[in-house]
């Protein structure tokens, strides 16, 4: 399992996400949340996570209205999720962009640390 | 040239700021000012968000950037700072001041430490560790204004320098990891025997004996530093021996700490309009609902709040200009004292006029009495009102050959 992040594709990270969201769902009990990430230049693609009731779903497309969007380069999501990247510094200095409910956003990024994301670095 | 349009990411970095100042800082605000202290575990969960006070943080200074795209961007760090902080001090002034990080003591650092020191010193304020801050002391019992009085001394020895003094009324000195301590080497030499040194907590014979207890600002720090007989090393002579030697004229511990103050100078004005604002809404709120809407009251309300807008919108663009010529890397000394010594003042008017809107219900544990405490401090620290107009001046009438 010694891969880093950056040698999964988008599309890999994103099983991963999930599988990790469904082994461990206690950081996202009761939230109802549609967060969409709109991924650009390379690997460019729209994904969404679902979280209701303690599950997570990832899609790909638009088939949900999102509440909150985050907009950012590939590498960048990457490194974001195993928390290489800081999301309030990637924020403050234009790497991610977000449209809608930015509390959301704030959250999780607080809820990904809850995982052990060690083995992807 | 001109445009008051906020770029995109501007206006991003203005609303989570804004959206972090009133779901995570107001909530906590007037107990922070009751206790005299934010809370630490509010801190901690704080800093492990990455939330720190730092004014390099925004816009790509010196960041590896991960995906090496956009090498030359316009610099604009100081707006983007000016932007945020107008929303911390509309959040909370004094909690602001307590957001973990290098805080006042980042800017000398980062203008005048040697690579080595810059590692050391700015590498230790990370969300995967506890909350840490970095502190600047200047001000003395005999030196503030002038700080040409500066009487803690630094006495050359083998491998360092030992540190005799007292400094007073420093923000964040007790928990700080390290201070920005000035010093001279020798009184009769003036500005060119100034020294900054970064002392660590924890040196011996460096110590914190009191925290002032204050008008305003309660929940932020401010510190009484001893220092007897502490010895601290060459390596932390900041900018090192060389930097004072390059030229007999050169940069002393005096342009040190005046460098830092054409930056950090528009973001203090910032916070004072944050505060002027806060005060503001809530009472152009508090007006339009509970006010008749005829009649003199109304009128002397109206004319009150006119001026207040008036006041506020002058302070920001005069900070906006100070922030965007220390962008484009133009002289800002002139513009900075003077947005700086126009927002500490109409903070207080601004606070003033509201609680007088407000009545008697704005006077006992209300936002406003707050905000009207906390306002002084701004139109004091990083030069008092009076200092403002005398740089001011000098920028002005020196040209001349007029010396003021
Ligand atoms: C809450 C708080 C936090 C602070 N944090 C820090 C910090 O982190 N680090 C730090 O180093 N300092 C800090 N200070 C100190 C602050 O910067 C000084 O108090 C300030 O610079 C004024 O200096 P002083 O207190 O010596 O007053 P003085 O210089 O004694 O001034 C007293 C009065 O005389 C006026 N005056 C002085 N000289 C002149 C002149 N030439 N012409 C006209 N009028 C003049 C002043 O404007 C003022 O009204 C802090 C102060 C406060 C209140």
């Amino acid at each position: 399992m010694a891969k880093n992040i950056q040698e999964y594709t988008v599309d890999e990270a994103w099983e991963e996400i999930e599988k990790n969201l469904q082994a461990d769902p206690k950081p996202i009990e009761g939230l109802n949340v549609v967060y969409q990430y709109d991924i650009t230049g390379e690997e460019e693609g729209t994904y969404q996570l679902h979280l209701s009731d303690g599950k997570a779903k990832v899609e790909k497309g638009t088939p949900a209205e999102p509440d909150c969007t985050l907009q950012m380069g590939a590498s960048d999501f990457k490194d974001l999720l195993v928390g290489n990247l800081n999301g309030t510094a990637a924020f403050m200095s234009g790497k991610l962009k977000v449209k809608g409910d930015i509390g959301l956003a704030i959250k999780l990024e607080s809820l990904l640390r809850k995982y052990d994301t060690s083995q992807y670095k | 040239m001109i445009s008051f349009q906020l770029s995109d990411h501007q206006q991003q970095v203005k609303e989570i700021v804004h959206w972090f100042a009133e779901n995570e800082m107001r909530p906590i605000s007037m107990e922070a000012d009751r206790l005299g202290k934010v809370p630490d575990e509010w801190l901690e969960r704080i800093n492990q968000l990455g939330i720190q006070l730092s004014t390099s943080s925004f816009g790509g200074d010196k960041q590896k950037s991960g995906s090496g795209e956009k090498k030359k961007t316009e610099r604009q760090g100081n707006r983007l700072a000016v932007i945020a902080s107008e929303e911390l001090g509309w959040g909370d002034p004094a909690i602001a001041l307590t957001l973990p990080g290098p805080g006042l003591g980042g800017p000398p650092v980062q203008s005048s430490g040697t690579p080595e020191q810059k590692e050391r010193f700015l590498s230790i304020f990370s969300r995967d560790e506890p909350p840490r801050w970095g502190a600047y002391a200047l001000t003395e019992p005999d030196a503030g204004s002038d700080v040409s009085g500066i009487r803690t001394t630094a006495k050359k020895v083998e491998g360092g320098y030992v540190l005799n003094g007292q400094k007073i009324f420093i923000t964040n000195g007790g928990r700080a990891s390290w201070v920005v301590v000035f010093a001279t080497i020798d009184r009769s030499l003036g500005r060119a025997g100034h020294r900054a040194f970064v002392v660590e907590k924890g040196t011996p014979g460096f110590s914190c004996t009191r925290l002032a207890h204050k008008m305003g600002i309660r929940a932020s720090e401010t510190a009484e530093l001893l220092f007897e007989d502490c010895f601290v090393p060459d390596e932390n002579l900041l900018g090192g021996e060389e930097y004072y030697q390059a030229k007999a004229s050169g940069p002393s511990g005096f342009r040190v700490a005046m460098k830092t103050f054409d930056n950090t100078r528009p973001i203090v004005a910032s916070m004072a309009i944050g505060i002027a604002r806060a005060a503001y809404e809530y009472t152009l709120d508090l007006v339009r609902r509970e006010y008749p809407k005829q009649g003199s009251f109304y009128h002397r309300a109206s004319e009150l709040l006119a001026d207040a807008e008036l006041d506020i919108e002058a302070a920001r663009l005069l900070t906006w200009e100070a922030a965007w010529k220390a962008d484009i890397g133009q002289p800002n000394a002139k513009e900075a004292a003077m947005c700086k010594a126009y927002a500490g003042k109409i903070a207080l008017d601004v606070c003033a006029k509201c609680l007088e809107l407000l009545g008697p219900i704005g006077l006992e544990q209300h936002i406003v009495e707050k905000l009207y405490r906390d306002a002084k401090i701004f139109d004091i620290f990083e030069g008092t009102n009076q200092i403002q107009h005398l740089v001011t001046a000098r920028q002005l009438y020196e040209p001349h050959g007029v010396r003021v």
